[in-house]
């Protein structure tokens, strides 16, 4: 009844090590469609050291949903935007992944960066939105948001491109 | 540009303000922290731009040799220079402290103290977890002595027994399967961690601190198996919750801050540094470049005062005493300004009274200059080298020179040598060099082309001194010399009538009466005598007495009673007069103007003229008189030319005196009462001798004016 397509357009090159997408599909669920998949995650040795010295690190994921329009600009049909924020308990030694309200503990890297990556069926468009008539385009985005940073490691992450995590947009089509 | 600056420094000063500011790591400033960044550079690199700028212009105008430009360059450097000194001083001392500082924040004891307290956190908690551990499989035992069916049932009473706050019996899957809490309210606990399940499984049991994500309190959680006797059951899971005290909790966590803290200072010290290091450095570069702009600024305000005075000198140097500059400040440049526009004032004051002297002069000269051109009297000045200065019209009309062929030159160069110019210069100066400092007067004769004249001459030095100049004054005396001869003529004449024509009557009557009374008593050879004799005594009375009525008529010439005259009319009757008997022909010019005259006086002289012409031609052979009239410059000339031999040369310059004559017969009074009648009809008269015989005498009478009419 519903298919996704997943269509990775070409992303930069600095980004493909750091956030790869693995995995990006929409699945209807009630009046809503979800986000599944994910990003695999790796960090950096500069970042890894900043996480486990206490930096609290803000990543933010986009979704948007637009219809192209053969005449006109596209039609926003969605746009979505969560941050989730990855910091390490020295004392618990821990690893805690805080999204909104809701606060994960996680003992290892990998599952926390598993689990910081995970789209987690995000409830990202209302189906009422779409029409079966059209074909939608959907992209994500995920990048660590410098600008959350605490101030000297902004001055840091200004001048150093080890601090850059991006994962450009990843663009595809589907249809309802 | 003052406004300029003014915005760009205090633009800079917010800018650097913020930045220090948002170092703190809060709120909105902290977010824009990269825009307020740019915007500082920015605002610096605008400022350089700017100092470039006025860099630039300032180097133009001492390219241009702008006046002041030189000096508001100096002040630009000193004043650059004066900010530029204490700002790298400050800066250098501020960047040290800055570094040390932020590196003393980090020391080995410190970081070790943190890292103790939180190890210490951490082994409290570890002890924590293994009391509830070994809480939950005391337990898991008692429960596992207990029926499946009553573990539901008595795993309250048993999590009451323990002291726990919450209870939870799961499957081996992790399905919930009985719960117990002291919270009332509590929500259905979470299904255990898979690595739990899984450890549990392993018969370990598994323990974990974790933060309430609502509380952010410290809660202590573990799961252990329950084994279960019978083969039919599987194995159970023990899940119990135990939150630490709030004060364990509360104090864990501010250990675990600090050290969080602790760490990200550590990590970021670098980035701590460059920011304090950048916002030094804006700061710096933006009070520099402002100092540096307000210098620009500053040095132009110093030096525009100055621009405008070498404007004013400039002006005041061209002539221009207009210039006044306003005054607007108290110090010294507002008084050189001041004291500056006072002299352009006192100078200009002081043009305006020599111009006014000059024109008062000039003035003065002119008015010499018209008095001098306006009198008859010939005024010539000299230098003490007898060198002509000065020649007014009346000298040159005199001498009958252009004045530029006089001035500028010796008085000894005057004319050619040998002319009567010459000698008459030569005369003059002989004079001044005898007189020396003395005035004296002469009574010169000075001949020209033009005829003799007599000059009556002057020199007096013009002032005292040693080097005087001298003024050489002569009228033409000639008109008056002649009139006063005239007079004494007239005198003479009337003296003589008076005088001799008295006795005349009686010695005529007494020859008569001589021959009358003695004619009868005579013999006749006597009586002859007698007759011849009385004859010769009344006939030269009678002459006598014609000579007297001439003289008396030449003294006693009426005043002339002039109307307009057609000269060829009243010719036309003169020659009336002669025509038969004399050899005379008239050559009268047609239309010529009436003239004003006697006609009377005219005719005698016409009368006059036709006699004397007539008495020269007696010994001529073919005589021939021509009567002609035409119209000359100043007036109608009337002409009367013979053929005889002329006047002698001798006679030339006393043609017109009384008793000049040529004659044998004649009183010689004939030509005297022609110039006197012509002079008196304000006329001229000239006489020449023509080639190759043959004399003219031209009278030339004005043209009557039509208002005399």
């Amino acid at each position: 009844m519903l298919w996704a397509a997943l269509a990775l357009l070409a992303a930069p090159v600095w980004a493909e090590d750091m956030l790869r997408l693995h995995h990006a599909e929409l699945i209807p669920r009630g009046d809503q469609l979800l986000l599944a998949g994910g990003y695999s995650i790796r960090l950096s040795p500069t970042l890894e050291e900043a996480l486990h010295k206490g930096v609290t690190m803000t990543f933010v994921q986009i979704f948007e949903a637009d219809r192209p329009r053969d005449y006109w600009f596209a039609e926003d049909i969605a746009v979505q935007r969560r941050a989730l924020r990855l910091s390490y308990n020295a004392l618990l030694r821990q690893y805690q992944l805080q999204h909104g309200v809701s606060l994960k503990s996680l003992d290892t890297l990998a599952d926390a960066l598993a689990a910081l990556g995970d789209f987690a069926d995000w409830p990202v468009i209302e189906r009422k939105a779409l029409s079966r008539k059209y074909l939608y385009q959907a992209r994500v985005r995920m990048y660590l948001d410098t600008s959350q940073l605490p101030k000297p490691l902004q001055l840091n992450a200004f001048a150093s491109e080890r601090w850059e995590m991006d994962s450009g947009w990843r663009e595809w089509s589907f249809k309802p | 540009m003052l406004y300029l600056v003014i915005g760009s420094l205090s633009l800079g000063a917010v800018l650097v303000t913020l930045l220090s500011l948002s170092a703190d790591n809060s709120g909105f400033l902290a977010e824009n922290f990269s825009l307020l960044l740019g915007l500082a550079v920015l605002a610096a690199l605008a400022l350089a731009a700017l100092i470039a700028y006025q860099a630039y212009i300032l180097w133009r105008r001492v390219r241009a040799g702008v006046f002041g430009a030189r000096l508001a360059g100096r002040m630009f450097w000193i004043f650059g220079v004066m900010a530029l000194l204490p700002g790298l001083v400050v800066y250098g001392v501020s960047v040290q402290f800055l570094v040390k500082s932020i590196e003393s924040w980090f020391n080995v004891r410190m970081e070790q103290a943190l890292e103790s307290g939180l190890s210490l956190g951490q082994s409290i908690l570890g002890q924590l977890e293994s009391d509830l551990v070994k809480k939950a499989e005391n337990m898991a035992l008692l429960l596992a002595e207990q029926p499946v069916a009553l573990q539901r049932a008595r795993l309250n009473e048993f999590r009451e027994s323990a002291g726990l706050t919450e209870a939870a019996l799961f499957d081996e899957n992790g399905r919930l399967l009985s719960f117990a809490t002291a919270d009332k309210a509590a929500l259905a606990p979470r299904q255990p961690e898979r690595a739990a399940i899984w450890q549990a499984r392993m018969q370990q049991p598994w323990s974990r601190t974790e933060q309430d994500a609502d509380s952010h309190a410290l809660v202590v959680r573990a799961v252990v198996p329950v084994n279960v006797v019978s083969l039919t059951e599987n194995m159970r899971l023990l899940a119990v919750t135990q939150p630490t005290s709030a004060k364990l909790s509360q104090d864990a966590l501010s250990v675990e801050r600090a050290h969080r803290d602790y760490q990200e200072l550590s990590i970021s010290r670098v980035g701590l540094k460059r920011l304090y290091g950048v916002s030094l450095t804006l700061a710096l570069a933006l009070s520099l470049f402002s100092a540096l702009a307000l210098a620009f600024i500053l040095s132009e305000r110093l030096a525009a005062p100055l621009r405008v005075l070498a404007r004013g000198t400039r002006a005041v140097a061209r002539g221009d005493f207009s210039q006044v500059h306003s005054v607007d400040s108290q110090d010294e440049l507002g008084l050189l300004t001041q004291s500056f526009n006072r002299m352009t004032h006192q100078l200009s004051e002081a043009r305006r009274a020599a111009q006014e002297n000059q024109d008062k002069l000039s003035e003065a000269k002119a008015y010499l200059e018209s008095v001098l051109s306006s009198v008859n009297t010939a005024v010539i000045t000299l230098d003490k080298d007898l060198r002509v200065r000065l020649v007014n019209p009346a000298a040159s009309a005199i001498l009958g020179m252009e004045r530029e062929n006089l001035t500028d030159r010796a008085l000894d160069d005057w004319g050619e040598r040998g002319n009567g110019l010459n000698d008459f210069a030569i005369t003059m100066s002989e004079h001044f060099h005898e007189a020396g400092q003395q005035p004296w007067q002469e009574q010169v004769e000075f001949v020209s082309e033009r005829g003799s004249r007599i000059l009556l001459a002057r020199g007096t030095p013009l002032a005292a001194g040693e080097a005087a100049d001298f003024a050489l004054v002569f009228d033409d005396v000639t008109q008056l010399v002649q009139a006063q001869r005239d007079a004494a003529w007239g005198e003479v004449a009337r003296r003589l009538a008076h005088e001799i024509k008295n006795p005349l009557t009686p010695i005529q009557l007494s020859a008569e009466r001589l021959q009358l009374k003695l004619a009868d008593a005579l013999d006749t050879p006597h009586r002859a005598i007698l007759g011849r004799a009385t004859d010769t005594i009344v006939g030269q009375v009678a002459a006598l007495k014609s000579l007297v009525d001439a003289f008396a008529q030449y003294a006693r010439m009426p005043a002339p009673r002039p109307r307009a005259v057609d000269v060829n009319v009243l010719l036309a009757e003169v020659l009336a007069l002669y025509e038969h008997h004399l050899p005379i022909t008239a050559d009268l010019a047609a239309d010529l103007p009436a003239v004003a005259a006697d006609p009377a006086q005219i005719r005698q002289v016409m009368v006059n003229l036709i006699k004397n012409a007539e008495e020269s031609l007696a010994e001529i052979d073919r005589p021939s008189i021509l009567l002609r009239t035409h119209l000359a410059a100043n007036g109608v000339a009337m002409c009367v030319e013979d053929n005889g031999p002329g006047f002698p040369d001798t006679l030339m310059s006393r043609l017109f005196e009384p008793y000049a004559t040529t004659k044998t017969k004649g009183t010689g009074l004939g030509l005297a009462i022609v110039k006197k009648i012509v002079e008196e009809h304000h006329g001229s008269i000239e006489v020449r001798n023509l080639t190759p015989c043959g004399a003219s005498v031209c009278i030339t009478l004005p043209i009557m004016e039509m208002t005399h009419e």
